[in-house]
């Protein structure tokens, strides 16, 4: 009890000291110390956040542009999802359900130059995928038409036209074309002949589709129509079903739904999460992982920093401890008091870092992403990760502030009094 | 009227040395030294430079830990004490005045006087209060919210005069507490340790002007680190 009462008592001594050495310190130190901290901050937290975001803006574009909330895909042993129409009919009765787009794919070669190539020169010709869609419900579903660069986007009755994704064609390529061949001279109104198995048929490009979502940027799209009569399709059966939600929490739900109907026979159900490549997960992890590495280097660096800040206080006031001590105020009141000060640093450094962050950086990132290559690179910073953040700044803090406080406290009184 | 000292010891030093060593040299600067001190009492403690007064005086005053010896207040042997007790024991039975009056800078006047009585467990208003009354008697309570940059000497060593008996010890120690001082606030500060001990306050001074020490009951002599 009188252990406890006497850890109180340092307590508000402590704190009566610290309030006061704050308040009284010079403002330009005090500034500096906090803008230290905040940086410390916001490189825990914008480091981490940019890197995982760098990926997971590419798992949102894929999710919004591509996959939808639900993913419905063929069994790898068949070519199309069975029962297509009935899991359709469940899917368009589901209240959660926003838009849905069925695709049919098959796999094919696109060729260009084929009038205008000489005897001997290689056929300028490259295999991908080709999509069927029907442009309304796609457009309406995921906003294809918005990817187009140049021309124009299908109608339902373009039956010889279709668009081509920028990754096939030579003038959008950053790859040195030794390494891939890609279509050379192919522009709006470009004739392309389209091969799958051995039926080849003849198209006019009526637009080219940029997006850094791969599976828009390498592929063909034509009307499902059209591509069935290519493929030789005799049914109305497709390969993939993007299902987009009202609200993304519902994405179990959906899915389970479609199981529930016994569709899962036929078709390869997944939520958005389960739908991410593996590769982007992996990279997402990886990223996450540098994050961390990079953030915790950061967190010495500032630990370090108040080390030294509170040491050189608490060694230029070595004399003033020692009369503290000496008129009689307990070791554990002082060191309270410089625990206080590390402690008000963080707090406040945290609080400028958190403004930073979610007043000024996320909702400009969310409004104007970083234009990488392959992504549209956002902030992820989610609170709570944020606030743990925030908690692991002020226990180094509080660390990095004790530890020289308890230094310079438990040496000699009277050596501390004569400045000896 | 309390009396102004009584028979009853307060302080009992016996067989105190203390040693440095520095670099392998040992330098003995107190040799063995008896000491008593009376309830009440005003001791000054002086000698020529060197000659181990304050050193005498951080012992007492448990700031330093004697070589060898004894040292007993109110006939406790507190020169056996932790580090932890000495510093409790100082709050609550020792008042200091050091030679140049070691107030904290970032605090106040009062604030510096509150720092041991809230120390004590005493509630702020009710410090501040003590504080306030502290500084009345050695007349600065208008100057209660300056900082210590803000006092001349004199007053600065006033203010540690208050800060030694504001939360009521059994005895202050001095060390040369006018030697920073000009002969008038020399004479202010004195006047004021005069009469605390007029009212039964013990106080141990060292000092080295004659005039000053001759204000004491008793002037104790060190030379050499020996009582003589």
């Amino acid at each position: 009890m009188q252990a406890l009462k006497n850890r109180a008592q340092a307590i508000r001594v402590g704190f009566f000291l610290a309030y006061r050495q704050i308040k009284r310190a010079s403002l330009w130190t005090t500034l500096l110390i906090i803008f230290v901290m905040a940086l410390t901050f916001l490189n825990l937290v914008v480091v981490s956040g940019v890197l995982v975001g760098l990926i997971e803006g590419s798992v949102s574009a894929y999710r919004d542009q591509y996959s939808g909330d639900v993913y419905v895909k063929n069994l790898k042993n068949k070519e199309t999802i069975e029962k297509t129409s009935e899991m359709s009919a469940v899917i368009r009765s589901l209240p959660e359900v926003r838009n849905f787009s069925v695709r049919l794919l098959s796999s094919g070669t696109v060729e260009a130059n084929y009038r205008s190539r000489k005897f001997d020169e290689a056929p300028n010709r490259l295999g991908g995928n080709i999509a069927g869609i029907n442009p309304i419900i796609e457009n309406e579903t995921t906003g294809l038409s918005k990817h187009i660069i140049e021309g124009e986007y299908l109608d339902p009755t373009d039956s010889d036209q279709i668009l081509i994704g920028s990754n096939f064609l030579e003038q959008y390529s950053v790859v040195p074309d030794q390494v891939f061949t890609l279509l050379k001279n192919v522009t709006i109104g470009s004739k392309v002949r389209l091969s799958i198995g051995n039926i080849t048929k003849e198209y006019t490009v009526k637009g080219i589709l940029k997006a850094k979502v791969d599976e828009i940027a390498f592929k063909v799209f034509m009307t499902d129509t059209e591509l069935r009569k290519l493929s030789n399709a005799n049914n109305f059966d497709g390969s993939e079903i993007a299902i987009f939600l009202d609200d993304i929490k519902d994405a179990d739900y959906v899915k389970g739904v479609l199981i529930n109907n016994d569709f899962a026979r036929g078709a390869d159900i997944k939520t958005w999460i389960e739908a991410q490549p593996k590769f982007l997960i992996d990279i997402k992890n990886t990223f996450a992982l540098l994050g961390n590495a990079i953030s915790s280097i950061g967190l010495v660096v500032a630990a370090v920093t108040l080390f030294i800040v509170i040491f050189i206080n608490a060694i230029t006031r070595r004399r003033y401890i020692g009369i503290l001590k000496g008129i009689g105020i307990a070791e554990s009141a002082i060191e309270v008091s410089y625990v206080l000060q590390s402690i008000f640093y963080a707090v406040i450094g945290s609080g400028v870092g958190l403004f930073i962050v979610y007043g000024l950086i996320k909702p400009a990132l969310d409004k104007h992403p970083i234009d990488f290559p392959f992504s549209d690179g956002i902030l992820v910073a989610p609170l709570e990760g944020t606030l743990i953040r925030a908690a692991i700044l002020i226990v180094t803090t509080i660390i990095a502030g004790y530890i020289p406080a308890k230094l310079i406290v438990r040496r000699n009184t009277l050596n501390a009094i004569l400045g000896r | 009227m309390i009396p102004k000292t009584d028979t009853k010891k307060i302080i009992e030093v016996s067989g105190l040395t203390k040693t440095y060593t520095d670099k392998g040299i040992e330098t003995r600067v107190l040799r063995g030294l008896d000491f008593t001190c009376y309830r009440g009492e005003f001791v000054a403690i002086m000698g020529r430079s060197g000659a181990g007064k304050s050193t005498f005086l951080y012992q007492m005053s448990l700031l330093d830990k004697p070589t060898s010896g004894v040292i007993k207040i109110e006939e406790h042997e507190v020169s056996a004490l932790t580090e932890e007790e000495q510093t409790k024991f100082r709050l609550n039975k020792l008042g200091y005045v050091f030679q140049d009056y070691a107030l904290i800078p970032e605090l106040t006047a009062i604030e510096n006087i509150m720092i041991p009585l809230l120390m004590q467990g005493y509630k702020t208003p009710v410090a501040r209060m003590k504080a306030l009354q502290a500084l009345s008697r050695i007349g600065l309570e208008h100057r209660q919210n300056n900082l210590p940059s803000g006092l001349s000497g004199g007053e600065q060593q006033r203010v540690a005069v208050a800060r030694a008996v504001a939360h009521s010890p059994e005895i202050i120690f001095a060390d040369e507490p006018t030697a920073n001082l000009d002969t008038f606030s020399g004479k202010l500060v004195l006047d004021l340790l005069l009469e605390l001990n007029k009212n039964g306050q013990t106080i141990v001074m060292v000092t080295h002007e004659d005039e000053y020490g001759a204000m004491a009951d008793r002037i104790v002599r060190l030379s050499d680190g020996e009582i003589v």
